[in-house]
């Protein structure tokens, strides 16, 4: 039984190279386990400051804000420049996701979820991370991220090659084309963290009540058994 | 006056009894012992050792001639089945037990009124019985109907008596024994009767001993609401160990917190031994708990010790978080600006203010710049928590449940607007209301069970913030629809009626999750 929340979160970044850009802006929330609805009043938001100047990308290795980021997100650097630091940022949101950890151990820590994360958010938790050790150490002894449950990570680009590869009306599975473009999803304004995060967390809990509903129907008992006729 | 001088004839203990409040009774608080005195309605000491005797495993699930010996006295007390002494010469014996062999001390009478044995006699019966021994079990048989025959009695009717002796007595008790144990249970339930908050209290304080705190005091506490006793958590007001009875009500000591250890509060008790007036929460987060365990102090105001100092929980545990980024000798600096007069700024207010000042060498307490752009840091965590630090009911009654057993100032159901839909509470409906009920609840335990038509049923129990509701049963028809929503801690909306006088159980006809 999983008494785990999820938490679908998103960045908005410097550059699109998750090993190297900065982040600018995060945004989460929590989904109820069982429930599979979004928890009232559970949203985290907040812009982070990036390093912006050339010589402090440099030093730190770092990707500078560029012009085609700020074009998809719209965050420029003068907005940045009044931002939260991103260390403060980040220990409030670790501190955010504990609080959905009632038993304080990893295994029953809130499992993450987004879209395209597997590639791009989660190598940017790992490094924020490791830079960040912080409280209850966001690092485990494997040298794992601590933050999120380490056993199981939820890309709904993932679910959505699953379904839709194959499909001809689908042209592409990114989300501006796939879920705000075929599946007319018009709220808020893509590209903003939060309004990104809800729009994920309101497709996880369809896809996801939809297969919970199809294996409560469906009998795996004996699914590979000599005995199966399906 | 001395207990053991009680008479056993208080009306009102015995209706407590017979409504099924007995959690902390000796011998009958579990389930069994409650369910089975509401149905066997004890009114005196006999029926009470009955009671004791009936409950035990054997005799509630091993069935003779088809029935079980429990549900055979109860009905047979109810009148629902006709006494059957088997023979008039037993009658007198097995009058107070409706013709049920309930003791052992039954039995050795029956051998030797029925077959004249002395009894020497009857006690190898007990133990031919209790051992199971087969060879001395056909050697006191042939005695038993021997002896029958020759006082007159027919040979098949002693058969009869001798298997049924036989088959009882494997789970029969020993009727000096449940007396003595129905004894001490009507002195606890007298002292639960007349000391009822003294009596929560101290089953509260021993809760830690038993195998499973948590349990322990979530039944207790659930007791005690329909008892009309108010637990409450633990409160700056009354900052003791254990539980303490103030107002009325009982409260949480706060060492009933997990991970907070009396060490951890005598710490706290010298610190604010010190003032001669109460603190306010920026004194106090500032001044008094960066000295103390971290955890305590979280899980102390988790459970709402501070909540009396007009803060959410989420904003003083995020102040906290960002106090214990400074260092001792900031904190130091930082606690000289705190006093009665700028009480009335904030954390952040500080903060700034400390942060102004600059570093040492331009006159400041902060030692280095890197301290600095730290203490900035948490300047702009203040400002920019993230998130929402306003009181969420449902999050308390988790982290409640978690560190003290049982939520106690909210609870799940609070933060669904849509329990607003709901006509009764579980206390109604286990109080006998009649008609349709619907019951915003929280579901505690789910025990499935398949029927002979090999479909699933569930029987669940539930709470809501006026108690505990059990003996609920979901049929396969409505099971099978709403299988996903029933699990332990849902929430649901559930709409049926209490049916079969007898067990009043509320059979459930829709579920909603809410």
């Amino acid at each position: 039984m999983n008494y785990r929340d999820y938490i679908v979160y998103d960045f908005e970044t410097t550059s699109p190279n998750p090993l190297t850009t900065q982040p600018v802006q995060i945004a989460a929330v929590v989904v109820h386990g069982r429930k599979l609805e979004i928890k009232k009043g559970s949203q985290f938001e907040s812009l982070m400051k990036p390093y912006l100047t050339q010589e402090e990308c440099d030093k730190h290795g770092v990707d500078m804000l560029e012009d085609g980021a700020v074009a998809v997100h719209g965050k420029t650097a003068e907005m940045l420049a009044e931002a939260p630091s991103t260390e403060a940022v980040w220990k409030n949101f670790t501190e955010y996701v504990k609080q959905y950890n009632f038993k304080s151990s990893n295994f029953t820590a809130p499992i993450a979820v987004g879209y395209n994360i597997t590639n791009f958010d989660n190598p940017i938790v790992d490094r924020l991370c490791t830079k960040y050790p912080y409280n209850f150490g966001p690092i485990d002894k494997k040298g794992r991220q601590d933050v999120f449950n380490n056993i199981h990570s939820l890309d709904m680009l993932d679910f959505m090659f699953t379904m839709f590869e194959n499909n001809k009306e689908v042209h592409s599975l990114s989300a501006d084309n796939l879920i705000r473009g075929h599946m007319g999803y018009s709220k808020g304004r893509a590209h903003d963290a939060m309004s990104d995060v809800m729009m994920t967390a309101e497709l996880f809990c369809k896809m996801m009540r939809m297969l919970r509903t199809l294996a409560s129907r469906k009998n795996f008992r004996n699914a590979f058994g000599e005995q199966n006729e399906d | 006056m001395k207990i053991e001088d009680l008479d056993f004839e208080d009306a009102q203990v015995w209706d407590m009894l017979s409504e099924g409040r007995v959690k902390g009774c000796f011998q009958i608080e579990g389930y069994l012992g409650k369910t089975w005195c509401q149905r066997l309605k004890p009114r005196n000491i006999v029926e009470l050792a009955a009671v004791i005797s009936l409950i035990r495993p054997g005799c509630v699930s091993a069935k003779v001639n088809g029935k079980t010996m429990t549900e055979r006295y109860a009905d047979r007390k109810a009148g629902t089945e006709d006494v059957d002494y088997m023979h008039e010469s037993i009658e007198d014996i097995l009058k107070e037990t409706y013709g049920v062999i309930v003791y052992q001390e039954q039995a050795m009478q029956i051998a030797e009124k029925m077959a004249g044995f002395s009894l020497k006699e009857a006690d190898n019966l007990r133990k031919a019985i209790g051992k199971k021994d087969a060879k001395l079990m056909g050697e006191v048989r042939s005695n038993f109907i021997r002896g029958s025959i020759n006082k007159g009695i027919d040979e098949s009717k002693a058969q009869e008596v001798f298997d049924i002796i036989q088959e009882s007595q494997r789970y029969s008790f020993n009727k000096s024994h449940a007396v003595g144990y129905a004894q001490v249970t009507y002195w606890s339930a007298w002292l639960k009767r007349h000391y009822i908050d003294k009596y929560f209290k101290f089953w509260l304080r021993n809760s830690d001993d038993k195998q499973d705190t948590d349990t322990e005091r979530h039944q207790l506490i659930m007791a005690a609401k329909i008892d009309g006793v108010e637990v409450v958590g633990p409160s700056i007001k009354y900052p003791f160990e254990n539980f303490t009875k103030q107002e009325g009500k009982i409260f949480f000591g706060a060492c009933n917190v997990k991970s907070v250890g009396k060490a951890h509060l005598d710490k706290y008790l010298k610190l604010i031994s010190e003032w001669d007036r109460p603190l306010t929460w920026l004194e106090l987060v500032t001044i008094i708990l960066p000295n103390i365990n971290k955890r305590s102090v979280e899980n102390l105001i988790k459970v709402g010790f501070f909540s009396g100092l007009g803060k959410s929980r989420s904003s003083m545990l995020h102040e906290f978080s960002c106090v214990k980024q400074l260092t001792k000798v900031e904190l130091t600096h930082l606690c000289e600006g705190v006093d009665e007069q700028n009480n009335q700024n904030t954390l952040l207010d500080h903060i700034k203010l400390f942060a102004a000042k600059g570093v040492k060498k331009d006159g400041g307490y902060i030692s280095s710049v890197t301290r600095q752009l730290k203490v900035e840091e948490i300047i702009s965590r203040l400002e920019n928590p993230g998130r929402d630090l306003s009181d969420n009911p449902a999050m308390y009654a988790k982290m409640e449940e978690k560190l003290l057993g049982c939520s106690v100032t909210s609870s799940e159901l609070d933060a669904c607007a849509q329990a607003s839909h709901a006509d009764s509470t579980c206390v109604e409906v286990s109080d006998g209301k009649k008609g349709k009920c619907t019951i915003a609840c929280v579901v505690k335990r789910v025990m499935e069970h398949t029927t002979k038509n090999d479909e699933t049923m569930a029987f669940i129990a539930v709470e809501d913030n006026s108690g505990e509701l059990e003996d609920i049963v979901i049929f396969p028809d409505v099971y099978s629809q709403h299988r996903d929503t029933i699990y332990n801690e849902s929430t649901v909306l559930i709409t049926g009626e209490t049916k079969n006088s007898n067990r009043k159980s509320f059979i459930v006809d829709n579920i909603f999750s809410i």
